[in-house]
């Protein structure tokens, strides 16, 4: 269970599996604001598959969703508001949250676009093409698949032209919280084996300067979980996971 | 500056309110989207992603409403309380506008286009139970907004009200284009949609849902798009399934027996069914397959790891 220390604790999932494939985006900034922060991240929770649905979360989130943060007596959820607020108390570097009334509005118009966009059909191509046909026994419907694949290319391509477009980063020459939440997102479907940067060479390069400004080491520590998801779901029996059978059926059919 | 708008549309509702209520001089630019204005060549000079709301500010293009709404705060100085300088009054309205996106946002504009586009693009009206799975969503994120984010505050960050307060309203006003009442039963959401409304002004509100509570007038646009097949697979996606095949998997997946069971044992929040939910799902599944030994050796992303390719697949 959680070890209270005092400070921030950042409800996730600790163990790496976890970790990476909830919310990288965090872990990454989180390591990426302050040392201080970093030990607090090593007296996190340690998860129990179910937890988010007990009482005691429920204390801190009604959302009853990962990431959740609590400062003290503040509890705060949503992932890109836990990265605004670290931002704004451990006054971050500025290039993460621009001042400047132009540059931080394009962080916000990208953090805004996303959640319907790249973060929805990101992750739905993920359980279609991994987490279905475990869990439910069935191989998801050729039209349907289809469709999801023809939706995360719209994204991707509107990150590269619109987003992107000739500079190195979504904002300009610096990396930004717009880029950490973006390439999240982008490598989540890559946990199904699917790879999104074959064939973009400009998605591609602005991947390797994302995963050199982060630094690799740190990088792959929080891509770990979804990479290796396809590895891990080999071994799972699905009997185990009967109880989610329902909440798959009305997300997807 | 000009603002690019079309009243249908909650968000472009919410920046109106917002530059009206507070006197920021602007040009409004009518967007028809029910005539497809936003397929045009013209407009996709503006902005490739052919939404609205759209702001330009001399050379400066920006879309998002909750971007641009955020943009206004910041250039026009408005009162502290819109979008609070503290820092923890200020994560309260950042929260509320990253959940309202694939929450309520979603679930009201689907109830609203599911009863407005169903019999225009399908030929026939909404089935019940999609239409009663649609409106269950909504109501769980109601319940959300009134129990985790209103609580017994007049306004969502406290006594004042803030752009979080103006972008739920409008959002929740929605479904009202099509006949459905989301504040019917809901006296607490009642009285603080009346609050959000005097501050804004009453007439300034009422007279920006004329166009959304214009019914009769919504449908006849809607038959008269020629541009409405561009909808459809959009629609189709969002709103949509192939009802047999949906019953084929039902019905292989779950038996009775189970179906029960599983309903008993479910915890509620497990049904909510926000896309977004996949995430903590996902790590809740992968948890509960854990094996004892992990591999403390960081998987380094890598193309040859990936069996398959967007692209080739793709469109």
């Amino acid at each position: 269970m959680f070890v209270g220390v005092d400070g921030i604790g950042l409800f996730s999932k600790y163990r790496p599996i976890g970790a990476a494939v909830t919310f990288p985006a965090d872990f990454l900034f989180l390591q990426e604001v302050s040392s201080c922060l970093v030990s607090c991240w090593s007296a996190m929770s340690v998860w129990v598959p179910g937890e988010h649905f007990g009482d005691e979360f429920g204390k801190i989130s009604k959302i009853r969703k990962v990431p959740a943060l609590r400062d003290g007596d503040f509890c705060l959820a949503e992932s890109v508001a836990i990265m605004l607020y670290l931002a704004e108390k451990f006054q971050t570097p500025d290039r993460w949250f621009p001042a400047d009334l132009r540059l931080r509005s394009r962080v916000n118009e990208y953090l805004s676009w996303q959640h319907m966009a790249i973060r929805m059909h990101g992750s739905k191509m993920f359980w279609m093409r991994l987490m279905i046909p475990k869990i439910m026994g069935i191989d998801v419907p050729k039209e349907k698949m289809d469709g999801a694949l023809e939706d995360l290319n719209a994204s991707l391509t509107l990150i590269e032209e619109n987003f992107l477009q000739d500079r190195p980063f979504i904002v300009g020459d610096q990396m930004s919280l717009a880029d950490l939440v973006a390439i999240v997102e982008i490598m989540q479907p890559l946990g199904a084996g699917l790879d999104v940067f074959e064939g973009r060479p400009k998605l591609s390069a602005w991947r390797d300067r994302v995963q050199a400004s982060i630094g690799k080491d740190l990088f792959d520590e929080a891509h770990q979980g979804i990479l290796g998801a396809q590895d891990a779901m080999k071994q799972v029996d699905p009997s185990k996971l009967e109880l989610f059978k329902p909440k798959i059926l009305r997300l997807f059919f | 500056m000009e603002i690019y708008l079309d009243l249908v549309s909650p968000p472009c509702r919410a920046v109106y309110l917002f530059a009206e209520a507070l006197k920021i001089p602007y040009a409004f630019k009518k967007v028809e989207l029910s005539a497809g204005q936003q397929y045009t060549e013209e407009f996709g000079k503006l902005s490739v992603v052919r939404k609205v709301p759209v702001l330009k500010d001399g050379s400066f293009v920006l879309t998002e409403s909750t971007a641009i709404l955020q943009y206004l705060v910041q250039k026009c100085s408005v009162a502290d309380h819109w979008f609070p300088a503290e820092l923890q009054q200020r994560a309260r309205v950042d929260e509320y506008l990253s959940w309202q996106h694939l929450n309520l946002r979603s679930h009201c504009s689907k109830v609203f286009l599911l009863r407005l586009m169903h019999r225009p693009l399908m030929g026939s009206e909404a089935p019940k139970d999609k239409l009663d799975a649609t409106l269950e969503d909504m109501k769980q994120s109601l319940d959300l907004l009134e129990e985790k984010f209103l609580q017994d505050k007049p306004f969502i960050v406290g006594n004042k009200i803030s752009v979080a307060d103006l972008v739920a309203m409008v959002e929740m006003m929605q479904p009202l284009g099509v006949g459905v009442d989301p504040f019917q039963g809901r006296p607490k959401l009642t009285a603080w949609r009346d609050r959000v409304k005097k501050e804004l002004g009453v007439k300034l509100v009422d007279q920006a849902h004329e166009a959304l509570l214009d019914s009769s007038g919504l449908q006849q646009k809607m038959q008269n798009n020629t541009e409405l097949h561009k909808l459809k697979p959009m629609f189709l996606k969002m709103c949509v399934e192939d009802a047999a095949a949906a019953v084929r998997i039902r019905s292989r997946t779950c038996d009775p027996v189970h179906r029960k069971k599983s309903h008993t044992e479910v915890p509620p929040a497990v049904l909510n069914p926000s896309p977004a939910d996949s995430l903590t799902l996902l790590s809740a599944c992968l948890a509960a397959t854990r094996s004892a030994s992990v591999s403390t050796k960081p998987a380094s992303w890598s193309g040859s790891r990936a069996s398959g390719s967007v692209r080739s697949n793709g469109a």
